[in-house]
C-alpha cells in the first residue's frame, strides 16, 4: 500500500474514503454498543440486589412461620387445658347433682363445645400455615434459581463488555492505521462518500436520460459542463 | 364413669415406670399416684378417687362429656347409645391379680 495520491495504490481515493467512513461509524456503532453493554450490565446488578433483598425476605418468612407455629402451639395448649377446665367444671356440677349442678354441667358443655370450634380453627389455620410454608419453600427455590441465572447472566454481561471495550480498541487502532495509511481525516471521508453515493446516483438519472429523449446527449453535457469545470485538470496551474 | 369416682382432669404428668409391675407412678398435687395405662398418651389424666378413699389415675384415654344422663342398663343413654361403666374396682382388682409376667407382657 501506498499513498493514495500516487499511481500504485490498489485502492481508488474514494474507495479509501468509503473505508474511513465506514470505519468511522463502526467505531460509533461499538462506542454506543459498550454504553448500552455497560448500562444494561448496571441496571442488571441493581436487580441482582433487588432479587437478593427479596430472597433476604423471603429467608425472614421462615423466622416468622416459625415464631407463628410456637405461638399456634402455646394456643393450642391453652385451649386444651381450657378444655380440660371446662370439664372439670363439669365433674363438680355432676357431682354436685341436679338440679344444683345442672347450670354448672351445661355451661361446662356450652363452654367445651366453644373450645372445640376453636381448635378446629386452630387445626385450619395450622394447616394454612403449612400451605404457605410449602408456597414460601417454592418460591424460595425459583428465587434461587433466579439468582443463579442473574449471576450467570452478569458474568456473561462483563465477558461481552470485555470483548466490546477490546473490539473498541482493535477499531481505535485500525482507525488511527487507516488515518496514517490514507492520510485522511474522518469528517471529510464522511463527505466524500456520501457525495460518491450522490453522484452515482445522479450519473445513473443522467444516463437514463440520454437514452430516453433524441436530445438527451447534447443535454447531459449541457448538464455535466459546470460540474466537469470544478474539477481542476492536470493543465490548469494550481489554484 | 361416675362422678362420684372421677375427680380431677389433668394435663399428663411425667410418669415413672416400676420395674417387673404394669404400674406407673406419677406426682399429682404433691402425692404419688399409681398410674393405669388404658392406652395411647392422650395428653391426659385422670385423678379417681375409690370408695375406699384410694386415689388411682388412669391414663391413655380422653374425655368427651359431663352431664346427667338417664341409667340405662349397666351404663347411661348419650344421645340413644348406651355406654358402659368403666367399673374401675373391677378393673384394679383384675389388674392386681394379674401376675407380674403377663403385666410386663401386656405392658410390652
Amino acid at each position: 500500500m501506498s499513498d493514495p495520491g500516487s499511481n500504485t495504490n490498489p485502492i481508488s481515493s474514494v474507495q479509501a474514503a468509503r473505508l474511513l467512513a465506514a470505519l468511522e461509524a463502526t467505531r460509533v456503532a461499538a462506542r454506543h454498543a459498550t454504553n448500552e453493554q455497560r448500562t444494561a450490565s448496571a441496571g442488571l446488578a441493581g436487580q441482582r440486589l433487588e432479587l437478593e433483598a427479596v430472597q433476604e425476605s423471603t429467608r425472614n418468612l421462615v423466622l416468622r412461620s416459625r415464631d407463628i407455629r410456637n405461638t399456634l402451639q402455646v394456643l393450642r395448649q391453652s385451649v386444651d387445658r381450657a378444655k380440660l377446665s371446662a370439664l372439670n367444671a363439669g365433674l363438680e356440677g355432676a357431682r354436685l347433682g341436679e338440679p344444683l349442678g345442672k347450670a354448672l354441667v351445661v355451661m361446662s358443655d356450652e363452654q367445651r363445645n366453644l373450645l372445640a370450634r376453636a381448635l378446629d380453627a386452630l387445626e385450619e389455620h395450622g394447616a394454612l400455615l403449612a400451605e404457605l410454608e410449602r408456597d414460601r419453600d417454592r418460591c424460595l427455590t425459583e428465587l434461587s434459581q433466579l439468582g443463579e441465572s442473574a449471576r450467570q447472566t452478569g458474568a456473561a454481561f462483563a465477558r461481552a463488555e470485555q470483548q466490546s471495550q477490546l473490539t473498541q480498541a482493535l477499531l481505535d487502532q485500525l482507525h488511527v492505521d487507516f488515518g496514517e495509511f490514507f492520510g485522511g481525516d474522518p469528517e471529510a471521508a464522511r463527505a466524500i462518500a456520501e457525495t460518491a453515493a450522490q453522484v452515482r446516483t445522479a450519473a445513473a438519472s443522467l444516463v437514463q436520460l440520454s437514452q430516453r429523449t433524441p436530445l438527451g446527449v447534447e443535454a447531459l453535457r449541457e448538464l455535466l459542463r459546470p460540474l466537469l469545470a470544478l474539477i481542476p485538470t492536470n493543465e490548469d496551474p494550481p489554484r | 364413669m361416675p362422678a362420684s369416682v372421677a375427680r380431677w382432669l389433668l394435663p399428663l404428668p411425667q410418669l415413672t415406670k416400676i420395674p417387673w409391675d404394669f404400674t406407673q407412678i406419677a406426682l399429682v398435687g404433691g402425692e404419688v399416684v399409681a398410674v393405669l395405662v388404658l392406652g395411647q398418651p392422650t395428653g391426659e389424666l385422670l385423678l379417681c378417687e375409690m370408695d375406699d378413699g384410694q386415689a388411682v389415675a388412669l391414663s391413655g384415654l380422653s374425655a368427651e362429656r359431663v352431664g346427667f344422663w338417664p341409667a340405662s342398663g349397666s351404663g347411661v343413654d348419650v344421645d340413644g347409645v348406651l355406654v358402659p361403666t368403666l367399673d374401675l374396682s373391677d378393673a384394679l382388682k383384675q389388674f392386681r391379680e394379674r401376675p407380674p409376667s403377663a403385666q410386663e407382657a401386656h405392658h410390652e
